[in-house]
């Protein structure tokens, strides 16, 4: 796949397909609205894609840059959809707030609707868009992020509601997850914010390099693979198919594990296996996938990405749209070096999710 | 014009065999210049033609299938609704948007053909307002503003009315008061969002407006097929194909006409698992554009719930159940994961004659699949499949929710609205719940969930 440069709309199929990847709750894999709108933006003026190693040469030690997300739920965004100029309110705030002028822009992470908000972002406001970003995935809490575990802050931080709500947050005390939680819900299920201001030096070294051009990369690959599209995309990203299996139950419960900050609800996902054994594959959701067991054994954990790909539609699949009797691939994808450190495992791994499994798979 | 609102459940009131029983089912579809019919589920498929206008051939193919009595007559209307979209015969719609915002991301009738606008387009109007993610009210009902919108009907010849309001999912009381007092305020018949449905709003909007827009001339062919099937097969109930392949009773229909429109995926897998004598299956469509694959669960074509209007308005979204097909290849199976397609039959459909017929089975044999291969001419399998067709309903909606009781509750009218659907459809249905979720809205910390209950009728498979 060539360097991506610059993304126009003729990358967005690619982006759209790559960003879905490892995303269950907040995965929007029908085309509406807000894909329209971004496909457009890209249409009307491509976004400047700048690669980590050029960013450090190319924007000075005081040159500063943000990072820009929609923090709640994506059905909520569908049906209280953008009025567009929400980013530019969010970031045109913060820049008052700070007394700055942004110089880049990077996603908050690159999965779900976070990758079409920052670069139709970055389409709107005009700056170029540094390839990295905080996550390396999708994880709900915005100070759960490698930034954070690089010393970066959330706040100051603004944000816009669907109800035109603007919130400013300075945080000395590090709640600025907690604040803007409570914000979003009052403010209707979700907040477009600009966030993590700081040097654009500092984001690219905190950051996840090339996150969002691995994500182009996986879709382009996600639109050509003919078939066995699970174990191409496992081979592409290091990680490997745990199984193929037919969703048999879908059930939500009572959290029982530790108390935990997470704004989820639990949700289990019962698969039997389709090779000779038919084992019992169980995955359990916080908002995304966070654990997966086979017949009890644990195969995969957050922090590592727990992929469901629908291998006859060759994309990933949203959990509303999950039905019993559809056939699954379930994917393990490596977490980012980043979260592989104990600091990384204690932010990102299953006891931040209040749960007790190993955090190393067996 | 009488001031009407759509209930959001319409009953049909159509004779019911006297017998109870689903018996000998005809299913004809409908082109503007002919019909093709099927009688099938009486031991023998019978299939029969005639030309001329909708109304002349359908009586001409009901006197040849249903000289005996039949407990169903099915029909696809999805040409005629196309010709009714494409050729200039739309209603004029003027558009209430309840909304935070007179701005979003998607402008309505942006990217619609021209001359579709121009007939459709009688004004719109934003109200600020609509309920927000916890079923509260944001902001009082504007009246003035609502006032505006009936002059604004009034004045731009507007033959129907569309109110579209953000959270009618959640709560559709605003829809409902606003659309009173606007029928009460122009006499015009008023369409809602929350009756087409969907969790996307804008969407809602074009779906409802589309709704809005065909209403009048798909009813009065509703009305006068009706007449046709009535005076031809007394005792016969008469339903209308939609797009995910299910039927409507005429009222259904007629208050959601778009769901009439692209019937054709949905009806050609059915008609090809009716054929094959599979409930269940994976089925793939092979012709010059290439293969694609789809899958019935017994008897119900996987759909998807959001639909790209290509080719009558590419480009152009709306909330509309149809058969999810996903296109695979040029003609080859080597898109196809035979992982994917095992434990069902793989139903192999050419709908044109190929040279390499045997190319494609070959390789799904060997991969250890169990393939059936079913040729016909697409209008007879259209015929089949309208046969095989099940009344269903999917309701997706979304609930408040603060605790378990809660959620049973929230289950429990889901589970209502689309019980009631079904049997609007068909009075007889015996009801099965293919699916009964809640599923909690992520990331949010509040408790608003999504309600999604699957209802169709129990029913054997009508082989054809």
């Amino acid at each position: 796949m060539p360097e991506v440069r610059s993304i126009t709309a003729d990358h967005f199929d690619d982006l759209f397909l790559g960003s879905q990847l490892g995303v269950l709750s907040a995965a929007s894999t029908y085309r509406g609205s807000l894909e329209t709108w971004v496909h457009a933006l890209l249409q009307e003026r491509p976004v400047e894609l700048v690669d980590p190693a050029e960013a450090r040469e190319r924007f000075g030690e005081e040159e500063m840059g943000l990072a820009v997300l929609m923090v709640g739920a994506m059905l909520s965004l569908l049906e209280y959809p953008f009025r567009g100029d929400e980013a530019v309110v969010a970031v045109r705030r913060l820049e008052r707030t700070l007394g700055v002028r942004f110089a880049a822009m990077c996603p908050f992470n690159c999965s779900g609707p976070n990758a079409l908000v920052a670069v139709g972002a970055a389409s709107l406001l005009g700056l170029p868009l540094v390839d990295c970003d905080g996550q390396g995935r999708i994880l709900p809490l915005i100070d759960q992020t490698t930034f954070a575990l690089g010393g970066l802050r959330a706040s100051p931080l603004a944000g816009v509601g669907p109800w035109g709500d603007v919130i400013t947050v300075d945080s000395p005390g590090d709640r600025a997850e907690e604040i803007v939680r409570a914000a979003v819900s009052g403010a209707g299920g979700w907040m477009l914010c600009a966030t993590y201001p700081a040097p654009v030096h500092r984001l690219v070294e905190t950051g996840i390099q090339r996150s969002l051009s691995q994500r182009i990369a996986s879709g382009a690959l996600m639109q050509t693979a003919r078939s066995d599209l699970g174990e191409r995309l496992a081979r592409h990203l290091g990680g490997r198919l745990v199984a193929r299996a037919r969703v048999v139950e879908l059930s939500g419960h009572q959290h029982t594990g530790l108390r935990t900050r997470q704004p989820a609800s639990p949700y289990s996902i019962l698969l039997r296996g389709l090779s000779s054994t038919e084992p019992l594959i169980r995955l359990e959701v916080r908002n995304e996938i966070v654990v997966a067991t086979v017949d009890g054994a644990v195969v995969g954990a957050v922090p590592d990405m727990i992929c469901l790909i629908d291998p006859l539609r060759r994309r990933s699949v949203e959990l509303s749209d999950l039905r019993v009797g559809q056939v699954m691939e379930v994917l393990v994808l490596p977490a980012a070096e980043a979260w592989r450190t104990p600091s990384g495992r204690a932010m990102a791994g299953p006891g931040a999710f209040g749960l007790s499994w190993p955090a190393q798979p067996a | 014009m009488s001031a009407t609102v759509c209930a959001p459940v319409l009953a049909d009131t159509a004779p019911v065999a006297a017998d109870g029983e689903v018996g000998p089912v005809v299913g004809v579809h409908l082109r503007r210049d002919r019909a093709v019919g099927v009688r099938a589920g009486d031991g023998s498929s019978r299939t029969a033609a005639a030309a001329g206008s909708p109304a002349t051939s359908l009586a001409a193919v009901l006197a040849e299938l249903a000289p005996e009595r039949c407990s169903r007559v099915l029909l696809d209307l999805a040409p005629l609704v196309a010709d009714v979209l494409e050729g200039g015969r739309l209603a004029a719609v003027t558009t209430v948007r309840i909304a935070p915002s007179d701005r979003a991301i998607g402008v309505l009738y942006g990217g619609w053909p021209p001359a579709v606008v121009e007939q459709v387009d009688a004004g719109r109007l934003h109200v600020s307002g609509g309920h927000d993610f916890h079923g509260r009210r944001v902001g009082d009902v504007d009246e003035e503003a609502i006032a505006a919108a009936g002059r604004l009907a009034v004045q731009r010849g507007a033959d129907v009315m569309a109110v579209s309001a953000v959270g009618a999912m959640i709560d559709s009381s605003l829809e409902l008061e606003v659309a009173a007092r606007l029928s009460r305020a122009t006499g015009r018949h008023v369409v809602m969002s929350h009756g087409a449905g969907g969790v996307r709003h804008l969407e809602r909007e074009t779906t409802t407006v589309l709704d809005g827009a065909l209403r009048g001339e798909v009813g009065a062919l509703l009305d006068e097929l009706y007449d046709v099937v009535d005076h031809v097969a007394p005792g016969a109930r008469p339903g209308f194909a939609a797009a995910d392949g299910s039927w409507l009773g005429r009222e259904q229909a007629r208050a959601h006409a778009l769901r009439l429109l692209g019937t054709r995926e949905a009806l050609l897998v059915q008609g090809a698992a009716a054929t094959a004598g599979t409930p269940s299956a994976h089925v793939l469509l092979r012709d010059r554009r290439g293969l694609r694959a789809t899958a019935v669960d017994d008897g119900c074509v996987r759909a998807d719930p959001v639909r790209d209007l290509a080719p009558w308005l590419p480009g152009v979204h709306a909330n509309q159940r149809h058969a999810s097909v996903l296109p695979v290849g040029p003609g080859d199976a080597s898109g196809l994961s035979p992982a994917a397609l095992l434990g069902r039959p793989v139903v192999l459909v050419d709908l044109e004659p190929r040279a390499d017929e045997g190319e494609v089975p070959q390789r799904l044999v060997a991969a250890g699949l169990e393939v059936r291969q079913v040729a016909a001419a697409p209008d007879v399998l259209l015929a089949r499949g309208l046969c095989a067709a099940v009344p269903q309903c999917e309701v997706v909606t979304y609930a408040a929710v603060d605790g378990p009781a809660a959620w049973q509750r929230a289950r429990d009218v889901a589970r209502h609205q689309a019980q009631a659907q079904v049997l609007a459809a068909d009075p007889r249905a015996r009801l099965r719940t293919v699916a009964d979720q809640v599923i909690p809205l992520s990331y949010l910390s509040t408790g608003v969930v999504q309600v999604r209950c699957y209802v169709v009728a129990e029913q054997e498979l009508v082989r054809a």
